[in-house]
């Protein structure tokens, strides 16, 4: 059997060495930077490595990403065109990924950094409070991790739409679709949530001429990526009073740099790329089954098509 | 038919009366400066009614809380006991209060203050897990609103289970009841909601002999009256680290003085009693609805038990 390389700069390779040894008998695991020889590696479980790193492996079969998105790996200008490229579409990463939504969509709709505010000057003043049915929240993607989130804030009462690429049929939930159709989406949302996988439509997106469709006093939410969205005009139009408050938990440059204007900003609240985190006990089953299905030549799970890359 | 009396403590009642009139026109309803001989009064919808003025209204037929308490109607001694107690039972409330339980736990648990602490000198921590299978909700109290929120909590994916005074079976929901049962409950759940009524049982039941059973880092949620908490045994139980947070909504005084401690404590998520605001519009419907009630001689919707004070 061939072997399985690891390598990622943010997860430890001993829990995956683990959960999946326990899964494949006899897997051969080889954690970088102990690669041995290169043309050992037949499937490769990677997150962010250089570009040039992956072709250094004639006989690699696969590339599963340790996340849910590929872009880090389409990145990659010498990619190597064979392998299956499988992302990792992880049950506990919807549901951690709904839960950060749902903090955001909760706190924005219950005016909690107006409440916050008050706590701080030691103020008691119930504020009116918009009916749920009322706040229209709006999600840019509606893949495997939007169509859940968003079905759980429809659940809690809001009224609830989303943009895809192609139409979507989800219960409760108003489908928008492609170019043609995105203003009207955001003309209707009063909290936005990206949840869009990077590809060149969609680096830069969420800019001032979006924002400026959205309603006077609408939130910005962010968990795609950070190229999906400008930080300068997000700045402004939060300055300009357009739009009333933002939450990121994903940046253009990651470690969010100190100087940052977003560290600061009292509209913006920074998190540190947390909303969804990869779990390789929860991750483990579907990353063994692809290793079992592409080594024994048959159709992966959770593919990638190269063409739209996502 | 008698007058309608609208009064609410420190507000304005013209707008319910507006309400009122619009939804029944039939109805005589009127402020307390404006009821003529008191006699005429048929029906008081009230919160906060002065102590002594029910037993001036001899005619009086039904009084109606504007809130799910009646703790307020309950504690004037001169209310005449013939007259029945209605509370509002209004699924609107309930999803206020929903909202308002599932930011707070969802803050705890996802940690907003430790990211907002970040901040301060722009910190990008790694290695950070959030587990969810940690989050298990004990809720005190069963009623409309307990029921509630304990689904609610289910369908996020948390661990939920109930408290109340006496044994409840619910379908799906582990309940336990009487004081053996309160303990075992706190020793189950990381988080605790308090939905109960104010009765002399329930007055100071959020005690240090309660906190004591939970986990280290635990949650406190005080939804529902301020007479719930000891609050010194509150302060020392986040002192000590048995609690991490605690967010509560209603207090002993209210509004909370501007000199109380928790007002600067940055464990403490205070909200100024906003956890299930009722919706003018959907609650005067279940007024109208008892008045009709009252007049057809049936019992109206949330009639309570004094002697049991709920």
């Amino acid at each position: 059997m061939p072997a399985v390389l690891f390598r990622s700069p943010n997860d430890s390779s001993e829990p995956w060495r683990q959960a999946l040894s326990e899964r494949i008998s006899g897997l051969d695991f080889r954690a970088w930077p102990n690669v041995g020889d290169p043309a050992d590696i037949g499937f490769a479980l990677v997150w962010k490595v250089p570009p040039s790193f992956l072709k250094e492996f004639p006989n690699l079969q696969a590339i599963c990403s340790l996340g849910q998105g590929v872009d880090h790996i389409f990145g990659d200008p010498e990619l190597p065109r064979g392998p299956h490229i499988l992302r990792l579409v992880d049950p506990w990463m919807g549901r951690a990924m709904a839960e950060w939504f749902l903090l955001q969509v909760l706190r924005f709709h219950r005016q909690g950094p107006d409440y916050e505010a008050l706590q701080r000057r030691r103020e008691w003043k119930q504020l009116p409070a918009p009916e749920t049915s009322t706040r229209r929240v709006g999600f840019l993607g509606l893949g495997a991790l939007g169509a859940e989130a968003a079905g759980k804030v429809a659940a809690l009462g809001f009224d609830v739409a989303g943009w895809s690429r192609t139409r979507k049929s989800i219960p409760g939930i108003t489908s928008y679709a492609g170019p043609d159709e995105l203003d009207a989406f955001l003309a209707r949302t009063d909290i936005l949530c990206g949840l869009l996988p990077l590809t060149p439509e969609t680096t830069d997106l969420m800019d001032a001429r979006l924002f400026a469709k959205l309603p006077k006093g609408a939130f910005v939410v962010n968990a795609g990526r950070g190229a999906q969205l400008v930080e300068t005009d997000l700045l402004a139009a939060l300055d300009s009073g357009h739009l009333a408050g933002a939450a990121l938990d994903v940046f253009r440059t990651e470690p969010l740099p100190a100087d940052n204007p977003l560290w600061t900003h009292p509209k913006v609240q920074v998190w540190p790329h947390v909303s969804a985190l990869t779990n390789a006990d929860s991750g483990a089953d579907q990353v063994a089954e692809n290793i079992r299905r592409v080594f024994a030549g048959e159709t992966p799970i959770n593919s990638v098509d190269p063409e739209r890359q996502y | 038919m008698g007058v309608i009396l609208v009064h609410v403590a420190n507000a304005d009642p013209a707008p319910w009366i507006d309400e009122l009139r619009r939804q029944a026109p039939d109805l005589d309803a009127r402020g307390l400066d404006a009821i003529g001989d008191p006699a005429t009064v048929e029906v008081a919808i009230t919160w906060k009614l002065p102590h002594g003025l029910f037993r001036t209204y001899p005619n009086l037929a039904l009084i109606q809380s504007m809130a799910a308490g009646v703790d307020h109607v309950l504690a004037d001694p001169d209310r005449p006991a013939r007259v029945p107690v209605a509370r509002v039972v209004d699924p609107w409330m309930a999803r206020s209060m929903v909202h308002q339980v599932a930011l707070a736990v969802l803050r705890w648990h996802r940690r907003l203050e430790w990211v907002e602490s970040m901040r301060a000198d722009a910190r990008w921590p790694t290695g950070v897990v959030f587990d969810a299978d940690a989050v298990r909700v004990g809720v005190l109290g069963l009623g409309h609103l307990g029921q509630a929120v304990a689904r609610a909590m289910q369908d996020l994916g948390f661990a939920a289970a109930g408290w109340a005074r006496s044994p409840k079976v619910i379908d799906g929901l582990d309940c336990h009841h009487g004081p053996e049962g309160l303990r075992a409950l706190a020793a189950w759940s990381s988080v605790l909601v308090c939905l109960l009524p104010l009765t002399p049982e329930t007055e100071g039941i959020l005690n240090a002999g309660l906190f004591e059973r939970m986990a280290p880092g635990s949650l406190l949620v005080n939804v529902g009256r301020g007479g719930h908490l000891v609050e010194d045994d509150l302060i020392a139980a986040l002192d000590g680290g048995r609690l991490a947070a605690a967010a509560l909504d209603v207090f002993r005084t209210e509004p909370l003085p501007a000199g109380h401690r928790f007002w600067s404590d940055p464990r403490v998520y205070l909200t100024p009693h906003i956890a299930s605001e009722i919706n003018p519009v959907t609650a005067t419907r279940v007024f109208v609805e008892n008045i009709r009630r009252s007049r057809a001689g049936h019992a109206p919707i949330g009639l309570i038990d004094p002697a049991k004070g709920y």
